[in-house]
């Protein structure tokens, strides 16, 4: 068995690991570097559940390699909350019950998060249909939307509150 | 159209505390505080939604091995011989155990729930010489990581000698092939109850309609599958086993029964739990397996099993044959119900006559059935095991209730709502009893509710914009259709649950319960309950659940039961706390407990302001002689409790493709004393649309052969974000009868109905379009929409494009 | 569900990747976006002793106009097809297309070329390129060639792809100006495979009033998409009236073959591939005619 050293970009902390090849990014992220936030639901892409975004961009860390993200920045569900202060998409999934069981959620604010850095003020229609690669079998997602409805007027609010 | 997302913002229909409660309501204690009855976020999300949760995948031990599971590639075969050999040779395995390894081990595993009412037939942990589903465990691997695992799976050898497998449940009854021999029959029990003049009455009416009803069989899929980390701590002589389960003690007690072990050295934990629906429930092999292979082998093992273990090893439902008789009064009033239905168990009977029983005392749904006759026979089939998922029965029993009452209108001429008016049983009838009984022996006697006063609110809701949506969606060449449905969601029914109250002293709370959630909130929803009978704030009191180190005796969260049983029991406990708080401190201050009152954490002396003590003092005081200050409750409602509901949707069919589209979805709910509403129409939006991928999206098919055909989220299709609907709830509150508290179960309200009345909407929509058509089976796909209207003589140059 | 072993090759240079492909061939797969291969890995239904992972080669992430054609790099992901502007101003049914396959996610990482060469008989992007026309342009140490999609797709799955060819580009023929497109599938939820789809484009001749050119191109009603030419000839030249745009719809079932399975029965497909069918050419009219007015 040969195996690599990489050397990614994790919620802002650089970390060396040595993976075999064929190890899921999912997999490392939660068996060797401790951060099990992110989930594993189906493991062929469906469900969500291990979103994550990689240069900023969510992806299923269930279908990429570890080695494939040498070199990249990762930001897993632990990186959302800054200076102890959880994100606004954090806060409106707490607000509004956006989850119960919490199995899916961490891929749920990540494509969350994505969706309101490109489109701050998405309809409900838009959240839904953005969402809909992210399943949950708990809450009938209406207070998924109504949650991602909160974090949009809370960053509505945070910006025009900046000078 | 106005939406409304919660209780909140419809304030009128959620009556103030005490309101409209009727029967023994819940202001029984005076308290400064009113937390039960409060619109409160959850304690436990700031975690979850950090990633700081602990699933059991997330559990890991220095030196842990992963098991991962050789599973049955045929439905019915006989195993000629395993060969691990060339697996056992594979990098970083550690062992390889078939049934033969396992000694006395693989006996029966024993059945989820006490059930003697039929010889059940239970699954071994591995299968010894014969499989009977696809997915059934043969061989376990242990190794060093779940690649490593998986690797060795794939070069463990099974030699089958293939039988001929049985699929449809008329064939098994048959019993060509017997699937159990030693039985002589694939019909494991049969039962039957008769209320009235039963079948006899039929012959009163002046219609009788008659249907066979097929409910297709579904795959609850929580988000987390299932799983299990089970180490020895040899220093203790303690086997520790975390597991994704919603009932701890339940597990326990399995794990007990199986390895020998004296209760007080078998320790379960339920960690965070992704999500259960019934199907996180009773023995299975895995669990026995890697707690037993931990045991013997003094390493930490750990199973996490995977979405395609999910599918083949996870217990399914739903799936029935009814043969249905409604006869009807010409004005539509019920005269008798006859119903003989076959329930598949599919190999095994983990969980009992549950679900068939279930679905039997729900065939009178919440009507007037004066005579009614039902009964069920258990078939074995060569599929998944049957055992609960969310309803386990309530939504097969109302299906039949509702798709009949249906029918009858459509003959009759009657509107399908009418049908429904002349036939719910009214409020002065309450308490009603229906004839039937609970599996405890208890009647079951509707006790609360008004259901023509919900059943109305919902049609007044609903019916004006029917047609408002018909002209809007006419224009575009679909079809438009109302569908209604009622409920009564019987709950709680048997068993118990407990709470203990400690006292520390800082002046805070803890409270341990058996009853853990998998997402319901319990920590919030018993934090409230214990803080309000305490009179403290809630923040001060903690609910630690789901280990049952803390607390000896417990039963789980199932069949809409927790806040009923564990939500009395801590209020209970937390009245017999403030009670012994209160003697304490009368004590300390030297008054009697009379002229004590209790305000913002406070004992004082009432008009002497300055003769005070803290809730902490008093409870550092305790501590001064005594080594805890604990109280505890065990409740256990009689009986059951009866929420009543109302479903309506309005659908829109696009006749040309058969897509259905959900537009306007409304739910009447009477919840009794609720606790969070916010957390309450959480459970029954999500109940609902589980119920709606019921009737439009899952099935779990299988080819003749017994091969399922969809195993993967690919062909298993769950509901998403972008076809569901926005709910509305309309809130009923009449307070339970059997509990102080008044609480009512809710958590399977909203999947109840919602079979029958998503069918009922597309039938509405094709009758709009001049299609007569009637669904007589779930699930409704565009395919089966496609042949209705093929069978409807439709041509589809009728269908606009 | 996790992957087998393999070895695992990261070329930095087309030439390398090459000379792996040429070594290794069918034992080899090679992993650009992964969004299928990743799957089939993690499900075990295939066994690679070696994984190409072609993300680091140079080159080949852009979109560029060459002559009539769109060209698509292989490392474009779907996303950034779908919210390309040269793709929207020459080949707008192409960012339509994209923001029907499967989810957001899967859209940042999948590439349009991997798409094209897994060959899902259901999958937007060969009924897309099929129905525009173009080539894909692969290479390998033998050489370089151009396959155009009616030569490409051999039935499910299978393509005319040697083992240790790797495509590197595909080309979209670009309609002219003004034309109109349309795509219409019916899936069960939002992303999924469609049951069936249709695309269809319209070349408009303004001065008489008449389709000038039409193409139609129908997926999931069989092995490989299928482009529709004799069935929509009588169009070509005549005033696209209602009647006549449903006759030649309803003429398609009689150029198609498919299958029954879990999600559809081959009569159910047919009668989709009759309506969808309609409804693209309808739309794809509507388009051209709408462009006229506006003096597009």
């Amino acid at each position: 068995m040969t195996t690599r050293q990489i050397r990614l970009t994790v919620n802002g902390q650089e970390r060396t690991v040595e993976v075999e090849p064929r190890w899921l990014l999912a997999d490392v992220l939660r068996e060797r570097l401790g951060l099990t936030g992110t989930h594993l639901g189906c493991e062929h892409g469906v469900c969500g559940a291990c979103t994550v975004l990689l240069d900023g961009r969510p992806v299923r860390s269930c279908l990429l390699l570890a080695v494939q993200a040498d070199g990249h920045a990762v930001t897993t569900v632990e990186g959302l909350a800054q200076d102890g202060a959880l994100s606004p998409v954090q806060e409106g999934f707490r607000q509004e019950h956006g989850l119960q069981c919490g199995f899916c959620t961490p891929g749920f604010l990540i494509t969350a998060t994505y969706l309101l850095e490109q489109n701050p003020q998405p309809t409900r229609e838009e959240i839904r249909e953005a969402l809909s690669g992210n399943l949950c079998r708990c809450t009938g997602y209406q207070n998924i939307v109504n949650a991602v409805e909160w974090a949009a007027r809370k960053l509505a609010e945070q910006n025009s509150a900046k000078p | 159209m106005k939406r409304f997302r919660g209780s909140v913002d419809k304030p009128g229909l959620w009556p103030r505390k005490g309101g409209r409660l009727s029967g023994r309501g819940a202001c029984r204690f005076a308290t400064q505080v009113e937390y039960i009855g409060q619109r409160r976020t959850r304690v436990e999300d700031a975690r979850l939604v950090q990633g700081q949760g602990r699933y059991v995948s997330d559990v890991a031990w220095p030196g842990q091995l992963v098991m991962a599971v050789v599973r049955s590639t045929h439905a019915h075969a006989r195993i000629r011989a395993i060969d691990g050999s060339e697996a056992l040779r594979s990098r970083g395995v550690f062992g390889v155990y078939t049934a033969r390894d396992l000694g006395g081990l693989n006996r029966p595993m024993p059945m989820g729930i006490v059930d003697t009412s039929f010889e059940p037939a239970l699954q071994t942990p591995l299968a010894a010489d014969k499989v009977r589903y696809v997915g059934e465990p043969v061989a376990v691997v242990l190794a060093e990581d779940r690649y490593l695992a998986e690797d060795a799976v794939e070069k463990v050898r099974v030699d089958y000698e293939p039988l001929e497998p049985v699929i449809d449940l008329d064939e098994a009854a048959a019993d060509r092939v017997l699937i159990h021999e030693a039985r002589g029959s694939n019909v494991l029990g049969g039962f039957e109850h008769t209320v009235g003049a039963g079948e006899a009455a039929l012959a009163t009416a002046d219609l009788v309609v008659e249907e066979v009803l097929r409910i297709g069989r579904v795959s609850g899929q929580p988000m987390e599958p299932r799983g299990v980390v089970a180490r020895y701590d040899a220093e203790q002589g303690v086997l520790e086993v975390y597991l994704g389960t919603q009932s701890a003690h339940g597990a326990k007690g399995h794990l007990v029964a199986m390895l020998g072990l004296p209760p007080e050295k078998v320790r379960v934990i339920a960690p965070d739990v992704g999500g259960g629906f019934g199907v996180k429930m009773g023995a299975y092999p895995e669990d026995i397996l890697a707690a037993y292979l931990a045991l013997t082998l003094g390493r930490p093992v750990k199973w996490a099993g995977d979405r395609l273990e999910e599918f083949l090893a996870t217990n399914q439902e739903r799936e029935a044959l009814h043969r249905v008789k409604l006869g009807v009064q010409r004005d539509g009033r019920i005269v008798a119900l006859v119903d003989r239905f076959l329930q598949d168990c599919g190999a095994y009977t983990p969980m009992g006559s549950l679900i068939a029983h279930t679905t039997a005392i729900n065939l009178a749904g919440a009507y007037r059935v004066p005579n009614l006759y039902v009964s069920y026979q258990l078939v074995a089939t060569n599929k998944v095991p049957v055992g609960p998922y969310r309803g386990a029965g309530r939504p097969q029993g109302h299906f039949v209730i509702e798709r009949m009452l249906d029918r009858a209108a459509d003959r009759l001429g009657l509107s399908r709502i009418e049908i429904r008016r002349r036939n719910l049983i009214p409020p002065e009838a309450m308490p009603y009893d229906t004839g039937l009984v609970l599996r405890t022996g208890d009647p079951i006697a509707y006790d609360t509710g008004n259901f023509p006063e919900g059943f109305e609110s919902l049609v007044a809701a609903l019916e004006p914009r029917l047609e408002e949506r018909r002209r809007a969606a006419g224009r575009q060449g679909r079809w438009v259709g109302l569908g209604v449905a009622n409920y009564v969601e019987i709950s709680a029914a048997g068993g118990f649950e407990g709470a203990i109250v400690e006292a520390r002293p800082d002046g805070t709370f803890l409270v341990f319960t058996g009853a853990a959630a998998q997402g319901q909130g319990h920590r919030t929803t018993l934090a409230q309950v214990v803080a309000e009978r305490l009179g403290v704030p809630f923040e001060s009191v903690t609910v630690v659940e789901g280990d049952t180190a803390l607390i000896a005796r417990g039963v789980g969260t199932f069949s809409s039961r927790t806040m009923v049983m564990a939500g009395n029991a801590a209020s209970q406990a937390a009245t017999a706390m403030r009670q012994e708080l209160l003697a304490a401190a009368a004590k300390e201050l030297e008054v009697a407990v009379e002229d004590l009152e209790w305000e913002a954490g406070r004992i004082r002396v009432r008009g002497v302001p300055a003769s005070a003590l803290t809730v902490g003092e008093v409870v550092q005081r305790l501590l001064q002689s005594q080594e805890r200050v604990r109280t505890e409750a065990y409740f256990s409602a009689k009986g059951a409790t009866y929420g009543f509901g109302s479903h309506g949707v309005i659908v829109e069919v696009d006749p040309a493709t058969g897509g259905v589209s959900l537009r306007d979805y409304v739910m009447v709910h009477d919840g009794g004393q609720v606790i969070n509403p916010l957390l309450a129409d959480g459970q029954i939006i999500g109940a609902a649309v589980q119920g709606i991928g019921t009737a439009l999206y899952e099935e779990i098919r299988y080819d003749p052969q017994g091969q399922p055909l969809n195993t993967t989220y690919l062909d298993y299709l769950l509901p998403g974000s972008a076809e569901m609907p926005e709910f509305e709830l309309i809130h009923q509150r009449y307070a339970a009868t059997n509990n102080p508290e008044g609480f009512k179960g809710l958590g399977e309200a909203g999947i109840i109905p919602s079979m029958a009345v998503v069918l009922s909407a597309v039938e509405d929509a094709l009758a709009a379009g001049g299609v007569p058509a009637f669904f007589a089976a779930t699930p409704v796909t565009p395919e089966a929409i496609f042949a209705a209207m093929n069978q409807g003589g439709v041509s589809h140059e009728a269908a606009s494009v | 569900m996790k992957p087998p072993a393999f070895e695992y090759y990261c070329p930095e240079t087309l030439d390398e990747a090459l000379g792996l492909l040429a070594q290794y061939g069918a034992e080899a797969k090679v992993l650009a976006g992964g969004q299928s291969l990743m799957p089939m890995l993690n499900m075990r239904l295939s066994h690679p002793g070696v994984v190409i992972d072609i993300n680091r080669l140079p080159d080949l992430n852009r979109v560029t106009v060459e002559g009539t054609s769109l060209q698509v790099g292989a490392l474009v992901r779907h996303a950034e097809l779908e919210h390309s502007a040269l793709a929207a101003t020459h080949c707008p049914i192409l960012p339509a297309a994209e923001r029907l396959v499967a989810h957001l996610a899967i859209r940042q990482r999948g590439t349009v070329v991997g798409s094209l060469v897994h060959a899902d008989p259901a999958a937007e992007l060969p009924l897309v390129w099929l129905t525009l026309g173009g080539e894909l342009e692969v290479r390998s140490t033998r050489g370089s060639r151009t396959i155009a999609p009616e030569a490409f797709y051999l039935g499910y799955f299978m393509t005319d792809l040697a083992p240790d060819e790797l495509a590197v580009a595909v080309r979209f023929e670009r309609p002219a100006a003004g034309h109109g497109w349309a795509i219409e599938e019916f899936a069960r939820r939002s992303g999924d495979f469609a049951l069936c789809a249709a695309a269809a484009v319209v070349e408009w001749d303004a001065a008489r009033g008449v389709v000038q050119g039409v193409r139609l191109g129908l997926g999931g009603v069989g092995g490989a998409p299928v482009r529709l030419d004799q069935a929509v000839a009588p169009l070509v030249g005549a005033v696209p009236e209602a009647e006549l745009v449903r006759e030649v719809a309803r003429g398609v079932g009689q150029y198609l073959d498919p299958p029954d399975d879990l999600h559809a029965s081959r009569a159910f497909r047919l009668h989709l591939a009759e309506v969808l069918s309609e409804r693209a050419l309808r739309a794809a009219v509507r388009r051209a005619q709408a462009k006229e007015v506006q003096g597009a």
